[in-house]
């Protein structure tokens, strides 16, 4: 292919101008949507775009300038820019960066899609978006819905300087529903998704229209439900929520570069972080996983990281910067929200391991307490400190769900909440699919089984 | 760029659209990274894109590509044209908006910006840096950016319709982490924007820095029921939820609680709020929305009471309202600048009335439109008694309404101060929960 030829030239006169290590991603996206919102459909929408990074260790910084004329011209022009960008941050560093090797690698990685969302007609996709938001107009308190389906089809070819050529070619295919119910004087809403690395086979699998059913659901029964009663709680979690913690609250405390800058987690490999009954790892898969990974954007293949085996830290997620300044192997972490961004340490797919209870036991074995329920949206500070938003809670009595209670947010300290938890269930899923934002945004997955714990609940006084 | 926009619309029409809108977007962007002290990488970002929109019987579909040649852009409106016959007809659907004159609006551009080199915006980063660090030994900086934009955004439609924009962003951040005998205090977060070179990037590293050793020694409070006085930049997050729930499409589509309280008083009469896409120097601000409507200024809430949503012409026309100059997209409602009219009292004046609560400068939480349900934590907070700032708190959760709490507010300062898009005063609200050990 040409561009790989053209890509192979970029690095090679990179490395010819004095860079010590040269990257050159190219990547082509092409996506389709269709939006509905109560019965009409308003928008069916195609993009596609192309383009390409390139990135230079050069004087001990990094340099980086992207493009989206992929012609060689313009590829060399981004090159300089790369080397003047690198040049110009180098100015009073004090601890220069280097960048890990990892090895010549050639490969070429195509995720399972089986039914390629390009073949599909548009009127499918505008089918299944329908069905589902008739599915939720029809509970009669329903007010607002917002549904949509979207698909990306992808391509990313990666050349450096250590001999490295990698084609990663996927799609990924998203479909998500909003409701609103209203009633006694309250709108409340809700909100799920399917997403996942695939083609639309996905949606023979997962069922979208019963999700939007059960998100219409959730948003009528929260109506004339209360905020519960704040403080520290016993909690049983869900695997969404456990999902959403282990990566936000957790997970960003064990990306390396936040690590060198300093968190909860800073030195303390070897060290007891969580109860012994919690192992944590982040993976570039499973392979429908909305965060697969098979290489990162460094033109590393990722490796399962064990974050946590019972209890004890063991190491951090490494890209190529950060594993040269620790001194370790690079683990696959280094990912870029496109062609036009440099990577960064990223999580991939992250999530709790199983443990031995019984989901359903871990509630009966509650004698006061909530369950919480379904993420919504959070963030963390890298000392550990986290805030998430919940959908839904139950109130838990002697071991039964004895009401519902409107979602509220949830904060505490990651290392704290981890170290709380005394019963994990054996119902391991991988499926709180989401995108994560530090700086740039990347699709990520993850989960776990349902647990309990001890968490801080913002809820009345 | 007019005549690939001219042909785009041609190209819409000889395909069978009864309307089409065209727009190229083009931006060069010059970032320098911050991590562990250092700025540590520069980045050059270069991207263009042409998008259209087709109406064909109703249907509405878009197309956007980077690849930008005449070939590309009939290739993707044929796409376009394909899709929207395969769609449904929205049965909502009115029409684009017809030609009106543009406002002349200043600051939006900085010559200067086009020349700024790589070398320069590391040099902003590291002013940020450096001043945080002389500020206090005890700081450190945990990461950062500085960036410049130049945007050129040109816009055509059927209607005849043709604008263009030229416009420069400058933007940075910075969050910063004090140490002291072993403790480490709470993650302070420093913002600055604007349109043009001055935007003052000593003054986000100096800020980040006070805001990091001023956390120190926090300690825990007990729960109680109190005065909260929160910050511009706590107030940012209470009126982003705020505007959500006067955008249009909300209202029409019955997510916002503020549907049918035109001409009824939502929130205390002390606070008058505007939304401007024509502030000079404001980062929202342009000289068009997204379906070439002319940006403008709309008192939305004058003396507590709903004067008007915001809205593109599709829900406008839905509602029988007028379009304000917010559309983000042909369907979407956006707000640009957020304008919260001052008060009267100094920050301090409003601190001096406090009997017990506390002063919040930073809220990791959620405040949803659509219940009102505020829940997070307060950062960079004080606990004040009887109008003296006692000691900074760790650990505190603030729960309420938003709704409750706007209409609980007991005080505003004379000082406005900019957070990104949201011009606002300190505030001061009663009777909310706070959440201690």
């Amino acid at each position: 292919m040409w561009y790989l030829d053209v890509a192979r030239e970029v690095v090679e006169a990179g490395v010819s101008r004095g860079a010590s290590y040269v990257d050159v991603r190219i990547e082509r996206y092409r996506s389709t949507s269709v939006r509905v919102s109560r019965g009409q459909v308003e928008e069916a929408s195609h993009r596609s775009a192309a383009g390409s990074g390139v990135r230079a260790l050069y004087r001990g910084s990094w340099g980086f300038a992207s493009t989206e004329e992929l012609t060689r011209e313009s590829l060399m022009e981004a090159l300089e820019a790369a080397l003047s960008m690198a040049r110009a941050s180098s100015e009073g560093r004090k601890t220069p960066s280097k960048a890990a090797e990892f090895g010549s690698v050639k490969d070429r990685v195509r995720a399972d899609v089986r039914v390629n969302p390009l073949d599909v007609p548009i009127e499918e996709k505008v089918e299944l978006v329908l069905d589902a938001d008739r599915e939720i107009r029809s509970r009669r308190e329903v007010r607002d819905d917002r549904v949509s389906y979207l698909d990306t089809v992808y391509g990313k070819y990666i050349v450096n300087s250590e001999g490295a050529e990698i084609a990663v070619e996927g799609a990924r295919v998203r479909a998500t529903a909003y409701v609103a119910a209203a009633g006694e004087g309250a709108v409340v809403p809700a909100y799920d998704a399917i997403a996942r690395t695939g083609g639309f086979e996905v949606f023979k699998e997962r069922d979208f229209v019963a999700l939007a059913g059960k998100v219409a659901d959730r948003a009528v029964r929260l109506l004339g439900a209360r905020v519960p009663k704040g403080g520290l709680v016993t909690a049983v979690l869900d695997n969404d929520l456990l999902g959403l913690i282990v990566h936000e609250a957790f997970g960003h405390t064990a990306e390396a570069d936040l690590v060198l800058s300093g968190t909860v987690l800073t030195g303390k490999v070897g060290e007891k972080v969580a109860s012994e009954l919690v192992t944590i790892i982040d993976s570039p898969g499973p392979s429908y996983a909305f965060g697969w990974t098979p290489y990162d954007d460094e033109g590393v293949r990722a490796r399962d990281v064990v974050i946590v085996e019972k209890g004890v830290l063991k190491e951090y997620m490494q890209n190529r910067e950060t594993a040269a300044t620790m001194g370790v192997e690079p683990t696959g972490n280094g990912r870029a929200q496109g062609y036009s961004y440099a990577p960064l340490v990223r999580m991939r797919n992250t999530y709790m391991a199983a443990g031995n209870w019984d989901p359903e036991e871990i509630i009966q074995e509650t004698r006061e307490g909530l369950y919480l329920k379904k993420s919504m949206h959070g963030q963390a500070d890298s000392n550990g400190e986290f805030m998430f938003a919940v959908q839904e809670a139950w109130e838990i009595k002697n071991g039964e769900l004895v009401r519902p209670l409107r979602g509220v947010a949830v904060s505490g300290n990651a290392i704290k909440v981890l170290k709380s938890v005394d019963a994990v269930g054996k119902d391991l899923i991988i499926d709180s699919p989401g995108f994560c934002i530090k700086m740039q945004i990347v699709p990520v997955d993850g989960g776990g089984p349902h647990i309990r714990c001890k968490i801080i609940v913002g809820g009345r006084q | 760029m007019r005549d690939l926009l001219d042909l785009t619309l041609s190209e819409a029409r000889r395909l069978g659209a009864d309307e089409a809108l065209a727009s190229y977007r083009r931006t060069r962007r010059l970032r320098a990274v911050v991590k562990n002290d250092e700025v540590r990488q520069a980045t050059q970002t270069v991207e263009r894109a042409v998008h259209v929109a087709v109406i064909v019987g109703k249907r509405l579909a878009t197309s956007s590509t980077t690849e930008v040649t005449a070939d590309d852009v009939r290739r993707s409106v044929e796409t376009a044209i394909r899709l929207a016959r395969a769609s449904k007809p929205n049965e909502h659907w009115s029409g684009l908006p017809e030609p009106q004159p543009l406002p002349k609006v200043s600051g939006l551009y900085d010559r200067r910006v086009e020349s700024v080199s790589a070398g320069e915006v590391v040099e902003m980063a590291w002013s940020a840096v450096e001043r945080a660090r002389e500020f206090d030994a005890r700081v450190s900086v945990v990461d950062g950016l500085v960036e410049v934009t130049v945007a050129d955004h040109f816009l055509a439609t059927s209607k005849g319709f043709y604008g263009e924009d030229k416009g420069t962003v400058v933007w940075g951040y910075l969050t910063a982490i004090a140490k002291e005998a072993g403790e480490v205090g709470s993650f302070s977060f420093a913002v600055e924007a604007g349109r043009s070179l001055d935007v003052d990037f000593v003054r986000m590293g100096e800020k980040a820095a006070r805001l990091a050793v001023e956390s120190l020694r926090a300690k825990p409070v007990e729960s109680f029921e109190g005065t909260l006085v929160v910050s511009p930049e706590v107030a940012l997050d209470f009126f982003s939820a705020l505007a959500s729930a006067y955008r249009a499409d909300n209202v029409w589509k019955g997510s916002s609680p503020l549907a049918g309280k035109l001409g009824e008083q939502v929130v205390h009469e002390s606070l008058t709020v505007k939304d401007s896409g024509v502030v000079e120097d404001g980062v929202m601000s342009s000289l068009f929305d997204a379906e070439g409507s002319p940006r403008r200024e709309t008192v939305v809430i004058e003396k507590g009471v709903l004067k008007r949503y915001i809205s593109n012409t599709y829900v406008a026309n839905v509602l029988g309202i007028e379009a304000t100059g917010n559309a983000s997209s042909l369907l979407d409602v956006a707000p640009t600048n957020t304008l919260v009219a001052p008060g009267d009292m100094s920050t301090e004046e409003l601190l001096e009335g406090v009997k017990r609560g506390i002063y919040v400068r930073r809220f990791s939480g959620d405040v949803r439109f659509q219940d009102g349900v505020v829940s997070g934590v307060a950062k960079q907070a004080f606990y004040v008694e009887n109008g003296e700032i006692k000691h900074p708190v760790v650990g505190c959760m603030i729960s309420g309404n938003l709704y409750d709490m706007l209409r609980n507010v007991s005080g505003a300062s004379k000082e406005v101060e900019r957070v990104l898009n949201v011009y606002a005063p300190t505030l001061r609200i009663e009777k909310v929960s706070i959440l201690g050990k």
